[in-house]
């Protein structure tokens, strides 16, 4: 009898389920009108409407906008969705170490939380190869809002390191070259430093030379880490699309023209800076825009100073002592025209967050000097630039936008001030994004 | 010790304090014994590379050390249930009752860790970031959407779901819908296994070894396996399922059973491609018995049938996610020549696993009611060795692969209470009871010296 009764309980809550199933909108896209439209590509500000279908930004004739679902934007500001280069995907590091205290997320829920603060592409590293293959397709083929994963697989280094294969001779390259293609990596990682160093186990010059070669030819860009100026110097002479790190020292005019003529991008490391920010600043930790995706469980470790791990130090004594040369620089790099792409290591570095980190990042270059245009563009325009794409509002651009109820180009933390989000071309209620902050992982 | 026990069989009826200290020594012994040579032979490191358990051969196993808040709770609880033992075993009850009391057993024994890790944690772990189904069902379109689309997007799905066929992430997709809160959900997880499997195992026990008292009907809810796992995941229900196709098929005096038989079979099938294990026991059954297998066939080809309908109906092709989920499982091979280590020590692990969690003195039982099970019902006794040995082959097959077999394999649970109702029926009331209790405080003391999810 009981049996029986649960069975008809089940087939009735299997048919309501069944009557709930989504079915496709009679509109054929959106129309979003009544925005003002911030194009760091052009760097322009216009007013004009803009048609969405099938996740691209389309040519629609008036006459044709009726068929549209029209979205006023009330002279709201337009923006490209933002990017992150720089992430690992487990999810957010607490002022401990690894190990003792962290907050875990999934894949997608990383992805999720990083589209929640209008990152809508993120590269990450550092991850199993099988899982993220699968991460990349996950959202599109279940249909759920997420940010776009990028995968340029794990660095090539001198030897066995965390995040990194090693890479013994130039014969190895072809087939690693080769995987990375076949999942279409965007680009290849590279490590140029000391080969002999533990943490940060560079390639050699001729290595580094014919990894950069060999990826060109097969039509990838090379992102090269570094370590010290004279080493961006050379990664840049030898065809690297990206240099990056946070070398010690402040940059000459020599490699800053070098980098402008050669056309290879910065991409910072703020890591240091931004653990340096929250450890130092209580406003940071009590930042209701940070609350809403991390645990006050992993703040509060920010707070203690008998929390802090020493195993991060190095890095946050490090940027102490060059946070006034760290941002001398990019004053400099972005007043000679050179491409800085923000990224922020967030998942792997103490004091970075997912999602977060790429609005306090923006918080930096704008105490930086870097001005509006190339502060957007380093979240915009540059990183997209670098894996081939045209983020604008031109037909034919991928319908990944932001809208903002006040003006990015006036102050960074206009970014925060979200109040609209456009994924594929679909309208995505942000709030679904938002991370359950009342679970844990069990802790006996 | 093993002359003691075996001499404790002999005096029929007897299950005294001191049967069932030695048989609990015993399994400590025998389980300490795998664990001290498995570490002999290979590293933690070998055999849990996940670090998921704390003790080998428990599989998913992180110890903890009770506070007295919780020894408290679980005196109550086992006080809960001596005093519904005893009234719910004094004169015949409804099976709604029993069903009552199961639900509440699984459910206490649970809140030894609390709402939040007892009966939220199993359906959704961590919160919206776990690799359970109810991660896939939470995000999933629709059921048709889920299933016209599933096989294009298996390899996508978590961990868990993409190994099984759309059967576990609809059920949570609905349970999501209907209840939203993952507590309820795990507590409904519960409640279905038991709505379906307590009608069938009193179908059983009267199909086999005649009338089914209330005691032994309560047996089957109290095991620690069912007590731990019985709201934790999918396995419950799918247990469920196995015991419902193999009642129904069993059940060939009742009209129509067969057709019962391959419904349920096809739901199994829909749940889980483990349910193949059901193929050689029906098959196996019905050719002992009956020296001709036509109404297995019967039943076998009415569900593939009714799977292979899906395809056109709903556009979900079975086959194809099967072999496409073998692939995945199997993707270095067969587990015995792709990692001897772990193909061996997990096989051993299981079966050790499967013993734990049936507690020592069912396991003592279950050895004493073998001789008394085949001499009362050949039929019972069929199913009773047959089980086993289409699980055995299961596992030979490489299948489970990080263990877990305590939980996976909660549907061979009523077939190893089969020989321990015979022995149970030669008890004394009183005797019947302090085994009752005893299993009941394995369970709770499992629970409160363990944490076995993911």
């Amino acid at each position: 009898m009981v049996a029986r009764r649960l069975c008809l309980l089940a087939l009735l809550l299997a048919c309501s389920a069944c009557a709930a199933d989504s079915g496709s909108g009679a509109k054929r896209g959106l129309l979003l009108h009544g925005f003002r439209l911030v194009d760091p590509s052009d760097r322009s500000v216009r007013d004009a409407d803009v048609c969405i279908e099938h996740g691209m930004v389309h040519e629609c004739a008036p006459a044709a906008r009726a068929q549209y679902e029209r979205v006023e934007g009330n002279g709201r500001f337009l923006l490209p969705a933002l990017w992150d280069l720089s992430v690992a995907l487990w999810g957010n590091c607490s002022a401990r170490k690894y190990d003792d205290l962290y907050q875990e997320m999934n894949i997608s829920g990383a992805l999720r939380v990083q589209l929640y603060y209008g990152v809508a592409h993120v590269g990450t590293f550092a991850m199993n190869d099988e899982w993220v293959s699968r991460e990349v397709k996950r959202a599109r083929a279940l249909q759920f809002p997420a940010a776009e994963l990028l995968f340029p697989d794990k660095a090539l280094a001198s030897k066995e390191a965390f995040g990194c294969v090693p890479l013994q001779q130039a014969t190895e390259l072809p087939a690693l070259l080769r995987e990375r293609k076949s999942h279409e990596a965007p680009y290849v990682l590279l490590f140029y430093g000391d080969p002999q160093s533990k943490d940060f186990p560079g390639l050699n010059r001729a290595l580094l030379a014919e990894s950069l070669a060999q990826a060109a030819r097969q039509g990838l860009k090379g992102y090269v880490f570094v370590d010290t100026w004279q080493r961006a110097r050379e990664a840049a002479l030898l065809g690297a699309a990206v240099v990056s790190g946070a070398p010690e020292g402040l940059l000459d005019d020599e490699l800053i023209q070098l980098l402008r003529d050669k056309a290879v991008a910065f991409a910072p490391d703020l890591s240091g800076l931004e653990l340096d920010r929250l450890l130092s600043d209580e406003s940071a930790r009590a930042d209701p825009f940070l609350a809403a995706s991390v645990p006050e469980l992993i703040l509060a470790t920010f707070r203690d100073p008998r929390a802090f791990w020493p195993g991060w130090r190095p890095e946050l004594e490090h940027a102490r002592a060059l946070r006034a040369a760290t941002l001398g620089n990019l004053r400099r790099l972005s007043e000679a025209g050179v491409h800085i792409i923000q990224s922020s290591g967030a998942g792997w570095t103490s004091g970075t967050f997912q999602g977060y980190s790429t609005h306090s990042g923006q918080t930096l270059l704008e105490q930086a000097g870097v001005e509006p245009w190339a502060r957007l563009a380093a979240v915009t325009a540059w990183p997209a630039e670098l894996v081939g794409r045209n983020v604008s509002f031109m037909p034919g651009a991928s319908a990944d936008f932001i809208g903002l109820d006040a003006n990015p180009l006036l102050h960074a933390s206009s970014l925060r001030r979200l109040s609209l989000l456009i994924r594929d071309g679909q309208l995505v209620d942000r709030t679904t994004l938002q991370p359950d902050l009342s679970r844990d992982k069990f802790r006996p | 010790m093993t002359s003691e026990l075996l001499s404790g069989a002999k005096r029929q009826g007897a299950a005294g304090a001191r049967q069932l200290i030695l048989s609990t020594l015993l399994l400590v012994a025998g389980v300490g014994l795998l664990h001290f040579v498995c570490f002999r032979l290979v590293s933690k490191a070998d055999i849990d590379p996940w670090g998921l358990s704390d003790f080998y051969p428990l599989s998913v196993f992180k110890f903890r050390t009770p506070n007295a808040l919780q020894l408290l709770w679980a005196v109550a609880f086992e006080g809960t249930f001596v005093a519904l033992f005893c009234k719910l075993t004094r004169k015949p009850v409804t099976l709604f009752w029993v069903f009552g009391a199961a639900l509440l057993f699984a459910v206490q024994s649970n809140l030894l860790h609390g709402w939040r890790y007892g009966i939220d944690y199993p359906t959704a772990t961590s919160g919206d970031s776990g690799i359970e189904y109810y991660h896939d069902a939470i995000v999933i379109q629709g059921p048709l959407w889920f299933l016209r689309r599933f096989n294009a997007v298996q390899f996508e799905l978590l961990e868990h779901a993409r190994t099984h066929p759309p059967g576990p992430v609809l059920f949570y997709y609905v349970l999501h819908r209907a209840l939203r809160n993952p507590g309820l959900i795990s507590i409904a997880v519960t409640a279905v296994s038991l709505g379906l499997a307590l009608p069938y195992w009193r179908r059983l026990l009267r199909l086999t070894l005649g009338e089914a008292p209330t005691s032994v009907l309560l047996l089957y809810a109290i095991l620690p396996a069912n007590l731990i796992y019985g709201l934790a995941t999918v396995d419950a229900p799918i247990a469920a399922l196995f015991l419902a196709t193999v009642v129904s098929f069993v059940d060939e005096d009742r009209r129509g059973s067969w057709l019962i038989a391959a419904v349920w079979l096809s739901a199994s099938l829909f749940f889980t491609f483990g349910a193949l294990f059901l193929l050689p026991v029906l098959l196996g059954f019905e050719l002992l018995q009956h020296r001709r297998v036509t109404r297995a066939a019967l039943v076998v080809g009415l569900s593939a049938l009714v799977l292979a309908s899906l395809k056109p109906l709903f556009g979900y092709g079975w086959l194809s996610s099967f072999l496409r989920a073998s692939a995945m499982e199997n993707a270095k091979g067969f587990l015995l020549f792709a990692d001897p280590k772990r193909y061996l020590w997990y096989r051993l692990g299981a079966v050790a696993e499967i013993l734990c969690f049936f507690s020592p003195f069912l396991a003592w039982l279950l050895l004493r009611g073998v001789p008394v099970l085949k001499r009362e019902s050949p039929r019972a006794w069929t199913l009773a060795w047959l089980a086993p040995l289409s699980l055995a082959l299961v596992l030979l097959s490489g299948a489970m692969k990080v263990g877990e077999a305590a939980r996976i394999c909660l549907f061979i649970l009523p077939y190893l209470l089969l020989p321990v109702v015979a022995a149970w029926r030669e008890l004394r009331v009183a005797d019947q009871f302090r085994v009752a209790q005893a299993v009941f405080a394995w369970g709770l003391l499992m629970q409160l010296f363990g944490f076995y999810q993911w």
